[in-house]
């Protein structure tokens, strides 16, 4: 078992240096076409705004791919909890209140996920496919027409103020929170069986892991996170609306799975999906830069992942063939 | 499944049986207390249904097999857009038809293709094609908007016998028959669903799961295909990306009709009851002047109360499952 790790680990890092390669070719490309941007570290670290909401959500996905379970819920319950924060805040000008309240729709949200999942063993994708119309519907319901555009002054410091006049704030966030979970998928034992438990499932069970418990935090932290998500959002953005996060879903697991995290489970860490962000982020804001924006780069992106999970899956065969 | 045998109680209680039952008790509550009963709600109702009929069937045969099309809506706009470039040039049916089919074909080909030749899972592949395929519509000439359709393509959708009856539910209901007789009688579907339901076992009997996958995914397109026509031939304006997240609804109306996620179970009428459910439902929005928004939160419960009554039904043998599993998975391991 040990070995089979090792080598593992060998092959991952051939994937992500692929990866990183492709990251770092692309910003020199966008680079070298707008003046030399790259010079310029504050529009370098542009380049990652409009993406933090997808990464921070990715986040938390990353190890529910990893369980070979699925969140497609998240991009309805950061909807639901933007609407639930301005709905709060519009209605009692209170906004710790309104925070609160932000906070706890994602986490409540995201425990229903987790209780759906951890107690019926229904397969995930199904559940928050539910769940995702669910929260839609609920944030409809709150919103009705209405758009909450109303909020205090500062509200937005995570994306207009900057550590150094450098760094955006959000920034800051995604990666310390990034790092946090770095640490709890590598080096806790949690994170073992987070692994585990899509390798396989059974064996994880027979040695005695609460299973359950497992999966219901990891999709209660993913609520929270999204909740998390819908401030960073907001701050950039100031509408709460339900459909802002339409498709979000699915740019969150595009982003785990362009960083090498298959599908079926066991296999991916933390690393891949940072990487995986920073190229959504760049690919659409380069784009935008040279003037193509819009839905071209949904096709480019298409394309992207297309190659990337087709390359991933030629190298894991021949990862197979050579175990 | 036929070594479990069944008492008469759950035969009767079966969840088509059961599924039938609340579409008619809806149907009744709805004539009662609303214009349900009219020709025009009707013929509103059987437009809806004649396409999600299809589009369903298609999606249960691609899940039968442990696959998933998250592009399904995506794929339909496409095929409705060429339809109706071709149409706007002056094609009639006998063309455009064929031409959104081929389109359907087409691209759940290469949907097919990146899932068997290169062994990428369904999910993120198709995944995946959704952003290429909206990608597509902006390089559409004027967007992937086509306008002012003229009768040659909107008389398919337009026409209604006997003031109720759409012409394309009637050829909807002729391909559904067609396709049930396919699930009972032909020799390939038991082997879609050998390979949904252990595809090692499928190998070893000699089936080639690849060939299976990619056989129903080229019948998807070509039920995609149909189900656009039955979509966009009712209107005036073909939007290529109105179909964007429709691919929900469908998968819905698979798993409400009692299809396992998981692949390898499944039966088209249940998938038929599913969409005649949700088609009324949402519907019974409309006439009780519900807004719009509330059907999601109507159609995630749905989905929840669904799947936890598939649950309770076969929580026992799915545990066999995944013990046999197990057994199998520690002898790869081992």
């Amino acid at each position: 078992m040990a070995e089979k790790t090792i080598n593992k680990k060998k092959f991952k890092f051939t994937y992500q240096m692929g990866l990183f390669v492709f990251l770092a070719a692309l910003i020199l490309f966008f680079g070298g076409m707008e003046d030399w941007i790259i010079t310029k570290p504050k529009v370098l670290f542009g380049l990652t705004e409009n993406i933090m909401e997808i990464g921070l959500m990715a986040l938390p996905m990353t190890l529910i791919i990893i369980t070979s379970g699925i969140d497609l819920s998240v991009g309805s319950n950061m909807a639901l909890s933007a609407v639930v924060l301005g709905a709060v805040y519009g209605a009692t000008q209170n906004f710790g209140l309104a925070l609160a309240c932000c906070l706890l729709t994602g986490i409540l949200a995201g425990a229903l996920n987790g209780l759906l999942i951890a107690k019926t063993k229904i397969a995930p994708l199904v559940m928050t496919l539910a769940t995702m119309s669910l929260y839609l519907g609920i944030a409809k319901i709150i919103s009705g027409t209405r758009i909450f555009s109303d909020f205090p002054d500062g509200f937005t410091f995570l994306q207009t103020s900057k550590l150094f006049g450098v760094v955006p704030y959000q920034f800051l966030l995604f990666i310390v929170l990034a790092i946090i979970f770095w640490l709890f998928l590598e080096k806790s034992s949690i994170g073992r069986y987070i692994r585990g438990l899509g390798l396989n499932e059974d064996a994880v069970k027979y040695s005695g892991v609460k299973i359950a418990s497992i999966k219901f935090s990891l999709y209660t932290v993913s609520g929270f996170i999204c909740a998390i998500a819908s401030l960073v959002y907001l701050s950039h953005l100031p509408a709460a609306k339900p459909d802002m996060g339409n498709n979000l879903n699915l740019q969150a697991i595009t982003a785990v799975v362009l960083g090498g995290t298959s599908i079926m489970g066991g296999i991916g860490n933390m690393t891949g999906t940072i990487l995986g962000v920073l190229i959504i982020g760049v690919l659409r804001k380069g784009l935008q830069l040279i003037g193509l924006g819009g839905d071209i780069y949904s096709f480019i992106l298409g394309l992207v992942l297309v190659i990337c999970l087709i390359g991933f899956s030629v190298f894991e065969n021949r990862k197979k063939m050579e175990l | 499944m036929a070594i479990y045998k069944k008492s008469i109680v759950s035969r009767i209680f079966s969840r088509e049986n059961v599924l039938g039952l609340i579409v008619l008790a809806f149907f009744i509550v709805l004539s009662i207390f609303t214009n349900f009963n009219t020709d025009a709600g009707l013929t509103s109702y059987f437009k809806e249904a004649a396409y999600l009929l299809m589009a369903s069937a298609a999606l249960t045969l691609i899940i039968i097999t442990g696959n998933i099309d998250i592009s399904a809506g995506t794929l339909m706009g496409m095929c409705g857009y060429a339809a109706a470039y071709v149409a706007k040039l002056g094609a009639p049916f006998y063309l455009f038809i064929p031409v959104a089919i081929l389109t359907g074909v087409i691209f759940a080909g290469i949907n097919g293709i990146i899932v068997t030749k290169f062994k990428v899972p369904s999910l993120v592949a198709t995944l995946a094609m959704v952003n290429v395929h909206l990608g597509i519509y902006t390089l559409l000439p004027s967007g992937g908007w086509v306008e002012n359709l003229q009768e040659n393509f909107t008389d398919l959708g337009g026409t209604v016998y006997f003031g109720f009856i759409p012409l394309i539910l009637i050829i909807s209901i002729i391909v559904f028959i067609g396709i049930m007789f396919f699930m009972k009688y032909s020799p390939f579907i038991k082997k879609v669903y050998a390979v949904g339901g252990n595809k090692d076992a499928a190998v070893l009997v000699g089936v080639n799961p690849d060939k299976v996958v990619m056989i129903t995914f080229l019948i998807e397109g070509l039920l995609i295909g149909l189900a656009s026509i039955f979509f966009y031939t009712t209107k005036h304006i073909v939007q290529a990306n109105s179909t964007f997240g429709m691919e929900m609804t469908f998968i819905t109306a698979v798993v409400v009709g009692g299809t396992s996620i998981a692949g390898g179970s499944g039966k088209i009428m249940g998938t038929a009851f599913g969409v005649l459910l949700l088609a009324m439902i949402k519907r019974a929005m409309i006439f009780f002047q519900l807004q719009d928004y509330y059907s999601y939160a109507v159609q995630g419960i749905i989905i929840i109360v669904a799947v936890l009554i598939t649950f309770v039904e076969f929580g026992g043998k799915k545990k066999d499952n995944v013990s046999f599993e197990a057994i199998k998975e520690d002898k790869v391991n081992g």
